[in-house]
């Protein structure tokens, strides 16, 4: 069930926009389109104003660039690494981002340096992709995820125990936070701290689209047809800490976006690694958008964590994938 | 296997029982408890506000945390414990003080070992705060002192009552707390507020005990005035850093705000009277304008 290639961008551009909308418009202050429009154009103008912008815009465009990241990086490790299984939150880099993240902000570098927190973020988030690429490679799916089961419990009690020591009798709690990741009362200056670097990331994995397409045909193939594997493994490993790097920065981690996007959309660009980047940036966008309006929908007041869903939807396509692959086989 | 089962069923009744009669005897002997342990924040300040020093052994390590406790100065020169059973029945006190709700696999084994233990849940109501001065007073000899301060605490109260009347324009208040918790009906901060002839904005959504706000909610309601003291800690976490908020910086720059530290409020005591009377007199600065 191929799809034009124009014909799905444009698709998934435009779901993108109308969630991004939806998400704009759904907030406990005003529950429903009608209600807030009435706010808009009546009296209190300036109250709505201020919701919009310091509120509902830094939280849609958050879950808008952090599911493209998470989708885009999702879709350029399955490619480069050739294993199904590749995703930065299954595969611990996210964590150590996560700790990376927590270290900036809890001992108060954060505070008076306020880059210390994506610059630490993606010092986590590239340590890891690096001692992956080191153990894994491309060889063997089960190593890949062993490693990466040894980096997400290794950076998880680290967290914890960062959050432990802090003297801030709050700071423990917020082990949910970033084990499970949340976009709630974000503000637009997460935004400027994370943005920068995330397009950085984008652009670095978009420009190895052409590589990626040449090395699922083999390593010798690909280096035949002309491809700079180096470089092109410097660009991902690079691009990949970035963005990844800054979106946990900002939003602790969350699961299996980067995982399930790229699973859904490959058949559907029919299986050209090059191609399924931009489409799995634009889906990582949307899947991120609806999971974040389904945590405002379904308790508002006390918002379920954004990792709870996407774990939700995540987790047994992951197992599902596990059985089909039956692990060891690659 | 079977000797060690034999060990455990004849010795630790024994030492039980042993420890029973010697508690026994030291209330025989006074009458009060004089080797007293409280592993409570709530009961640590009482019982630091009550009895005489000598008759505290330990109280727990937040008493002596300027930023937790009410009586900090008093702990200061008291030992501190960290309400495990071992400490505390190293200690061989003769009355411990507990919460209701924190500690409680220590309390079981406490009374299990024969030391009598009262607990006692943090007073979220005046009456309250009241009942547990007048109960901590009887029972370690200070009721005379317990009836001073309820006494304090009565005239305050009737002092304000009778500043405020039904005709009052209606004030809204609204305290916004780490994580975004704010208090309505059943917590003493709300009942302080009401009081002072405000209306809690928990109260006005119809919200009860401590629940959580979006800033979302809280700009849409615009509260007359608004208490931002409860984030005192210096050391960063999320939780408190949501409060700088861009969207929370700007409500504060166009609302009358109050900062009453949590620690006032948390448990209940005399310092209570000094957060009404602070509100009392932002009403009448709010109502002046």
């Amino acid at each position: 069930m191929q799809i034009p290639y124009g014909f799905l961008t444009g698709g998934l551009f435009i779901a993108v926009l109308v969630a991004a909308f939806a998400s704009l418009m759904i907030g406990p202050a005003a529950v429903g389109l009608g209600a807030l429009w009435g706010v808009m154009t009546g009296g209190d103008v300036e109250t709505a104003a201020l919701i919009m912008r310091e509120i509902r815009l830094p939280r849609t465009l958050l879950a808008l660039m952090i599911g493209a990241t998470l989708g885009l990086s999702g879709a350029a490790m399955q490619g480069f690494l050739r294993n199904p299984l590749a995703e930065p939150g299954v595969i611990g880099v996210s964590g150590a981002a996560a700790l990376g993240a927590v270290l900036a902000i809890y001992t108060g570098l954060a505070a008076t340096f306020a880059l210390a927190l994506p610059f630490l973020a993606i010092a986590g988030a590239l340590g890891a992709v690096l001692i992956l690429h080191l153990l894994a490679g491309s060889r063997s799916t089960l190593t890949l995820i062993l490693a990466g089961v040894a980096i997400s419990s290794l950076t998880g009690a680290l967290i914890a125990l960062a959050l432990n020591l802090s003297p801030n009798p709050f700071a423990a709690y917020e082990i949910v936070f970033w084990m499970l990741g949340s976009l709630s009362d974000r503000s637009l200056t997460h935004v400027q701290l994370a943005a920068p670097f995330m397009v950085l990331g984008w652009a670095l994995l978009a420009a190895s689209a052409n590589g990626l397409d040449a090395l699922s045909l083999g390593e010798e193939t690909a280096a035949s047809l002309g491809v700079d594997l180096k470089r092109m493994r410097a660009f991902i490993v690079t691009g990949t800490a970035l963005s990844v790097g800054a979106a946990v920065a900002v939003s602790g981690v969350i699961g299996f976006v980067g995982l399930v996007t790229p699973h859904l959309l490959r058949p559907v660009v029919g299986h050209k690694p090059g191609r399924l980047l931009l489409v799995s940036a634009l889906g990582g966008a949307l899947l991120l958008l609806l999971a974040d309006i389904l945590v405002r929908l379904i308790t508002p007041g006390t918002e379920l964590k954004l990792g709870v869903v996407t774990a939700l939807i995540g987790a047994p396509f992951f197992l599902y994938l596990v059985l089909h692959l039956r692990l060891g086989g690659r | 296997m079977r000797g060690r089962f034999d060990f455990k069923n004849s010795w630790l009744p024994a030492l039980c029982t042993a420890i029973a009669i010697f508690c026994g005897a030291a209330y025989g002997e006074d009458d009060k408890p004089a080797r007293i342990v409280s592993i409570n924040l709530c009961t640590d300040q009482m019982l630091l506000e009550l009895a005489r020093p000598e008759q505290i052994l330990s109280v727990s390590f937040l008493a002596a945390d300027p930023i937790s406790s009410t009586v900090a100065d008093k702990a200061a020169t008291i030992p501190t414990n960290r309400g495990g059973a071992e400490e505390i029945l190293a200690l061989d006190p003769d009355l411990v003080l507990a919460g209701s709700f924190t500690t409680r696999q220590t309390v079981r084994l406490l009374r299990n070992l024969g030391i009598p233990v009262a607990e006692f849940a943090p007073a979220q109501s005046i009456a309250a705060v009241k009942e547990n001065y007048k109960e901590i007073g009887d029972l370690i000899g200070a009721a005379g002192k317990a009836e001073a301060f309820n006494k304090r605490i009565d005239d305050a109260v009737a002092h304000v009552a009778s500043t405020t009347t039904e005709n009052d324009p209606k004030l809204v208040f609204a305290d916004y707390g780490v994580n975004g918790f704010t208090s309505g009906k059943g917590s003493l901060i709300a009942e302080l507020a009401t009081l002072a002839g405000f209306t809690p904005l928990a109260d006005a959504l119809a919200l009860k005990g401590a629940r959580r706000l979006s800033i979302e909610q809280l700009l849409h309601h615009r509260p007359d005035l608004l208490d931002l003291g409860a984030a005192s800690y210096a050391a960063p976490a999320l939780s408190t850093d949501a409060l700088r908020h861009p969207a929370l910086a700007y409500l504060t720059d166009v609302t009358p705000t109050v900062s009453i530290p949590s620690r006032l409020t948390s448990c209940g005591g005399l310092s209570v009277l000094p957060v009404l009377e602070l509100l009392v007199e932002k009403r009448g600065e709010i109502l002046a304008q």
